[in-house]
């Protein structure tokens, strides 16, 4: 049984651990000395001084973490079988050697804390990645601690799903998300973000983002950021597009045809980098070009 | 046992000399000393004969774990294949030429890569017995005496792999029940379809719950004339991390049933068989393919283990044709196209291949309200208006069609001489996924990623995956996406729509990829098929 002490001296840290003090050495040392997190949550959850009130304002916290502390230690209490076989429910692997989550159970935001906590607790690898791919899916509360992860996490693949997940996050945390993702070091990053933004209902609000993103070094990142632009039927995006269909990388110049095609048809249509895309090296350039002539 | 080409038309003289040591299909082959020699071969005709063929001996008939070639082979092995010398034909000097052949006579072996000469003293007949190290193993067998000579072409039989036409004789499936993952209903549905008798489940548990069977292995065959030998294609997948490698050597190598392997190399997920499928036969620009044709998918960058696709062009018969599968997140061909038989075809067959379009008319004329409950956990989508009104979703959709699945369906026609009237399209929608190269996947479930089972009566049974687009409680009856399947398959079909929605669907495979048929030989390779040989 954890002190009452220790609990509220947990909570205070829980409390102070939001990102910006991410850093903090105090706070960083007193996690380091703790136990391990799966532990904590135990002792938490077995701890009748810690009340289900207290839980409770906790889980409307302004801080994903602490929100997340106390969901879960909540979730244990409300439904232990539940979480007790998801906490141990393997994922199984995809055709294409992934691995995932599967069953209608899944659509169920109680799991959310459960999958977080699990992920929060992955050093890496592919059950990571697992947990990354059902958050999502259960509806509940992620897309905050996908954000902050994306600010923390080393692994540019890890950052780039994330971002990628960003697509299905609520105004907020996508707007933000994306942003950090088109921002990103990472070309891979940054290119998810892009394609995120094409499918989020916020998407329309990075316009100004991806325009800029048409011009980035990388191919994959002008490609994504010119078909979401396609998606959005961006029209003030149309001639910033324009350029992209002399681009030197074939899918630029797919993607870019094609979106042009969306915004204004008629406009592409005149356009005399058609007659030479009709002939391009590329198959589905020309093919696409042909049919928009 | 064996097949003999001899020169022009002359089937008489072929049947006369492919007889198998155990069969007497065109005559007794009991004579061994008469002037004649076996079945009425006179020594002219010997002169004549122009090749051997014999089915290679890479089965374990003693089950020993090493196969009977590489055991030294046996003079009594039935995978050897004969080649009768009529007595009277004079002292003959015999030469062996190429690698992995075998010649035996009376028990013993008489020519090999080591002993490439020999002499017969051509009194009396004589049966030399040719083995095969290989598929489409290569030599000749020289012979000179009497002022006479010739020189026989010797050649391992090819693998053939098996199509959708070919008669269904075993089904295979792996059953896993673990809550939320759980395949029994499948798999109950499949057995009271086939009967117990042609079916069967094997515990997934045993093979660490990997359920793609179709993807580890191939059914197919190494026959030559009177002797049908099977070989199993077993794929390199299993490298990669999955349980199923030894399915195929545990659950179904017996003798003359043999396994092999092709591939090298660290694979990737075009090397599963899902990825590996061959056409009913067709007949491109004038060329008869008896057969079929072996297709495969991906494009320069992503493919098949090179060693596996060139061990398959080198089998001449089924001449492998691939079509670009490599926007597809799994890639596998089985995923956006498929040949089922049509009674009402004049070629016997239709190619199925997705179309969006299809999907998107059918979804338009839906109630946008109306629940779909399984796409909810799966594909976060709750109604079909949440499909319709989903922009990026469409878009997306167009791109596929326009840019891949259209351009395929190009090469598809070239490569396998079809037309418009050989296509049959059929309703799918794609979503794209970030954790898999953000590559399409199937949203709704594939229907087109379905089995065929060939009935000895000539009827199809196609095994399908339920589309679940209705409301849960509902059935299948009132499932709109499954009347419009059904409007579309050809006469002497029965379709079957199977729940693989929590192991398969989202594991995504369908029910191709869940089940394996094991199948009837097809068309004889060494009389319909042997214009094809000698070609690339």
């Amino acid at each position: 049984m954890m002190p009452r002490t220790l609990l509220i001296s947990f909570f205070a840290l829980t409390l102070s651990a939001a990102p910006a003090l991410a850093s903090d050495a105090r706070i960083t040392a007193a996690w380091a000395t703790g136990p391990e997190r799966a532990e904590r949550v135990q002792l938490l959850v077995a701890d009748g001084s810690l009340t289900d009130i207290e839980l409770t304002q906790a889980m409307a916290s302004s801080d994903w973490r602490v929100r997340q502390q106390a969901a879960v230690v909540h979730g244990w209490r409300a439904t232990p079988e539940l979480y007790a076989d998801w906490a141990e429910r393997p994922a199984a692997r995809t055709r294409a050697g992934v691995l995932r989550f599967r069953g209608p159970e899944l659509a169920d935001t109680r799991l959310a804390p459960l999958f977080l906590e699990r992920l929060l607790e992955q050093p890496g690898g592919d059950m990571q990645q697992a947990l990354i791919e059902v958050l999502p899916r259960t509806g509940g509360d992620w897309a905050e601690a996908f954000v902050g992860l994306m600010q923390t996490e080393p692994d540019v693949r890890v950052r780039a799903v994330l971002a990628a997940s960003m697509s299905d996050a609520p105004k907020g945390p996508a707007l933000e998300g994306m942003r950090l993702g088109l921002a990103d070091s990472s070309a891979q990053v940054r290119g998810e973000a892009a394609r995120a933004a094409g499918w989020s209902e916020h998407g329309d609000q990075l316009i100004a983002e991806l325009i800029r993103a048409l011009g980035d070094s990388d191919a994959y990142v002008r490609a994504m950021a010119a078909r979401s632009l396609g998606t959005k039927r961006a029209a003030s995006a149309f001639d910033a597009l324009a350029p992209l269909l002399r681009d030197s990388d074939a899918e630029v110049r797919l993607r870019a045809l094609r979106s042009m095609a969306r915004i204004d048809a008629d406009a592409l249509a005149l356009r005399p980098e058609l007659a030479d895309l009709a002939q391009d090296a590329d198959e589905r350039v020309a093919r696409a070009a042909n049919s928009l002539r | 046992m064996s097949s003999l080409r001899p020169h022009g038309p002359s089937l008489a003289l072929l049947c006369a000399l492919a007889l198998p040591l155990t069969a007497a299909n065109c005559g007794k082959q009991d004579d061994t000393s008469g002037d004649s020699g076996h079945t009425g071969i006179s020594p002219a005709e010997f002169w004549e004969i122009e090749a051997l063929y014999g089915q290679p001996n890479i089965d374990d008939d003693d089950e020993n774990g090493v196969s009977d070639w590489d055991d030294g082979g046996s003079a009594d092995d039935n995978d050897l294949a004969e080649l009768v010398v009529p007595a009277g034909v004079g002292e003959l000097s015999i030469t062996l030429s190429g690698a992995g052949i075998r010649v035996w006579l009376d028990g013993a072996v008489l020519l090999d890569e080591t002993t490439t000469t020999a002499s017969l003293d051509g009194v009396g007949a004589a049966s030399l017995m040719a083995e095969f190290s290989a598929p489409m193993v290569a030599g000749s067998l020289s012979f000179e005496g009497s002022g006479n000579s010739n020189t026989v072409t010797l050649m391992g039989a090819p693998l053939t792999l098996n199509n959708h036409f070919q008669v269904g004789t075993h089904l295979w499936v792996l059953e896993v029940n673990q809550p939320g993952y759980t395949n029994a209903s499948m798999v109950a549905d499949l057995e009271t379809i086939l009967g117990s008798d042609r079916f069967t489940s094997v515990a997934g548990n045993s093979y660490g719950n990997d359920v793609w069977v179709q993807d580890e292995f191939e059914f197919g065959y190494r026959r030559s004339e009177g002797n049908e030998g099977e070989l199993i294609l077993d794929s390199i997948r299993s490298q990669a991390g999955r349980y199923l490698d030894s399915f195929p050597e545990e659950q179904l190598q017996q003798p003359d049933v043999a396994v092999g392997t092709w591939g090298n190399g660290t694979p990737n997920s075009l090397d599963s068989f899902g990825n590996l499928e061959t056409s009913p036969p067709v007949t491109v620009d004038g060329v008869e393919y008896p057969l079929g044709r072996i297709y495969y998918g991906g494009d320069d960058a992503l493919h098949p283990s090179v060693a596996l696709t060139s061990f398959l062009q080198a089998q001449q018969v089924q001449a492998p044709v691939r079509p670009d599968s490599s926007w597809l997140c799994v890639g596998h061909v089985d995923e956006f196209f498929t040949f089922v038989p049509d009674s009402s075809s004049p070629k016997g067959f239709t190619l199925l291949v997705t179309d969006v379009d299809l999907a998107w008319d059918l979804l338009d004329s839906m109630d946008p309200t109306t629940a779909i409950p399984k796409y909810s956990s799966a594909h976060g989508v709750s109604t079909i208006g949440d499909l319709v009104n989903d922009q990026a979703l469409r878009d997306l959709n167009e791109d596929i069609q326009q840019d891949e699945i259209e351009r395929v369906i190009l090469d598809l026609k070239a490569e396998f001489g079809l037309d418009d009237g050989d296509i049959t399209r059929v309703p799918g929608i794609w979503e794209e996924n970030s954790w898999c190269r953000n590559y399409a996947l199937a949203l709704i479930p594939g229907l087109v990623n379905l089995a065929v089972f060939t009935e000895a009566t000539g009827d199809h049974k196609l095994l399908i995956a339920d589309p679940f687009l209705r409301d849960s409680g509902e059935d299948q009856s009132t499932d709109p996406y499954i009347a419009l399947w059904d409007s579309l398959m050809p006469p002497g079909t029965e379709s079957f729509y199977l729940d693989n929605w929590d192991v398969y669907h989202e594991g995504w495979g369908e029910v191709h990829c869940g089940t394996n048929i094991h199948r009837e030989v097809g068309a004889d390779w060494w009389t319909d098929a042997a214009h094809l040989l000698g070609g690339e």
